[in-house]
């Protein structure tokens, strides 16, 4: 599956995790309140209740029922070092989506919508990079999540001070998950597919070339980024300050040159071993 | 498919829609309010969501839905050919924002769910508010409307002049519509899946047993849809696909389609 050959190396997440991600990361680890939050979660068995309405409200995905996702997942927990291969469950949406979450025994979501004409090593791609969060305790922070959202679970004078840090946190996760992506389907080009399968249809994802930096892809990204004037950076904030993510256009950049200067130095040292 | 060089949106603008922006024009505020916000909209659009959030899709990128846009603006008479940027979202509206370079911001859903001709009436909608300059006041009326029916008095008001000025407007798109893709059945298609019909179900005995129906229930005019269709920015579907079947069979189509032929 992956041109480099490299399954059954085991990769430490945090060697390339984004560090922007690692700063808001041990923001909200060494926070009081989410000490507090896991506390809570444990002393609740909440994972265990979490677990119980996946397993009767979706379908869960079986080595019998899709031998190649739990593949995936499993070489994905070998590459990166995860000790627990995590249950794969299918969720019925239009957001087009691969989420991992848990703290003992990580759950990973799959969304319908992504499921329908992705293709397989762009899934691996998505998959792996959801499991190289495993290691960074991305599961544990994104179920102090959820609970937070999910409104009376957790006392408010714990998911009040937190959210803010989630929302802080959701900016640069997302070049972290690219990284881990890239070394996993080893194509930028393909990478980039798998990054915006289910924004635009497939086929024409498979026309571009995002590897090439005269791309329209790539002009386009530059002036989003580059583009001045007091309004622009206002505005610019504001919906930055409101997204939920990233815009596509700085993951693109950003994993862009993190192929240029640092992914050559990370996966030379696995064709050396090999 | 008959060319339409030198139409102007006058000739098959709704009649309602001139009388629903004399009555805007007359609030001159509103008006300015409008530019402003407009102004600043389409820096937030252009620059900001649609750069960073959006793919644009090129000529070589997507050389079938390039060449039925160039198509739809010569068929409809408009230059230059908008640019195209995609995003991913389960809605049927093209957002569309006018300039030197006319950008379309289109979601994947549209492309997914409407054919070839399904979506000829869905762009000549598009092409049609740009050639009658009138999508960045009717994107406003969408998001600001709420806003301002919040103030009472003079604020309700402006709301409720602004949103049935766009409701209007978009009566006059579903014409350009139709005249883009040159046939009634193509374009009551497309309506009928905008109100929620499967792709596989649109076939002509239950596309005339629909029309059917919207014409008996049209028949039964009530105070509480009046006053629900007040603040509404697009007219009901039903009611939309009537006003085009009832605007097609009075004749003035077919004299557009002639007088170019």
């Amino acid at each position: 599956m992956n041109q480099y050959n490299i399954h059954n190396i085991k990769i430490n997440p945090a060697d390339f995790q984004h560090p922007m991600d690692k700063n808001a990361t041990r923001l909200i680890q060494s926070s009081a309140a989410f000490r507090k939050c896991l506390e809570f979660i444990s002393k609740q068995s909440l994972e265990k209740q979490m677990q119980c309405i996946y397993r009767s409200s979706l379908a869960q995905l079986t080595p019998k029922t899709a031998p190649g996702i739990c593949r995936m997942a499993e070489e994905a927990c070998e590459m990166f070092g995860a000790e627990t291969v995590p249950e794969l469950f299918l969720q019925r949406s239009y957001t087009t989506a691969v989420t991992m979450m848990g703290i003992e025994k990580p759950l990973i979501l799959l969304s319908t919508e992504l499921l329908k004409d992705i293709k397989e090593e762009m899934l691996w791609g998505l998959i792996a990079a959801e499991i190289s969060g495993i290691r960074n305790g991305f599961g544990e922070i994104r179920f102090a999540e959820w609970l937070c959202d999910s409104a009376g679970i957790i006392p408010a004078v714990i998911s009040r001070p937190l959210s803010k840090l989630f929302k802080e946190w959701h900016k640069y996760l997302q070049f972290s998950h690219d990284r881990a992506a890239l070394i996993a389907i080893g194509d930028f080009n393909k990478t980039m597919c798998a990054v915006l399968a289910g924004e635009i249809p497939m086929e024409i994802l498979m026309r571009m070339d995002f590897s090439d930096p005269n791309c329209s892809y790539m002009k386009q990204s530059r002036e989003f980024l580059e583009n001045k004037g007091h309004w622009t950076e206002t505005l610019r904030d504001i919906k930055a300050f409101s997204n939920e993510g990233v815009f596509y256009a700085a993951r693109y950049v950003n994993l862009y040159q993190f192929m240029k200067n640092e992914y050559w130095d990370i996966t030379e040292d696995f064709m050396e071993e090999i | 498919m008959v060319t339409l060089t030198g139409l102007q949106v006058s000739e098959y603008s709704h009649p309602d829609e001139n009388k629903a922006m004399q009555a805007l024009n007359k609030t001159k505020w509103l008006k300015d309010l409008l530019n402003w916000v407009s102004d600043k909209n389409n820096i937030y659009n252009l620059k900001v969501s649609i750069l960073g959030s959006c793919i644009e899709v090129t000529e070589s990128d997507m050389p079938e839905l390039y060449s039925l846009v160039s198509e739809v603006c010569r068929t409809l008479d408009y230059a230059p050919v908008p640019r195209i940027y995609m995003y991913h979202d389960s809605v049927f509206d093209i957002d569309i924002f006018p300039g030197v370079k006319p950008v379309l911001k289109v979601p994947d859903f549209i492309v997914n769910e409407f054919d070839r001709e399904m979506l000829r009436f869905q762009f000549g909608k598009a092409v049609s508010a740009l050639k009658a300059d009138t999508c960045q006041m009717r994107m406003l009326a969408k998001s600001i409307r709420l806003t301002m029916g919040l103030i009472p008095g003079l604020g309700t008001a402006a709301a409720v002049l602004l949103a049935d000025w766009s409701r209007k407007a978009g009566l006059t798109e579903d014409r350009g519509g139709l005249l883009a893709c040159q046939d009634l059945r193509t374009a009551e298609r497309a309506l009928m899946r905008m109100a929620g019909m499967p792709l596989r179900y649109l076939d002509s005995d239950r596309i005339s047993e629909y029309i059917k129906a919207c014409q008996d229930s049209n028949q039964v005019s009530s105070l509480v849809q009046s006053a629900m269709t007040l603040q509404r920015t697009e007219v009901w579907n039903n009611d939309r696909i009537l006003e085009l079947y009832k605007w097609h069979y009075s004749g003035q189509y077919d004299d557009i389609i002639e007088e170019y032929e």
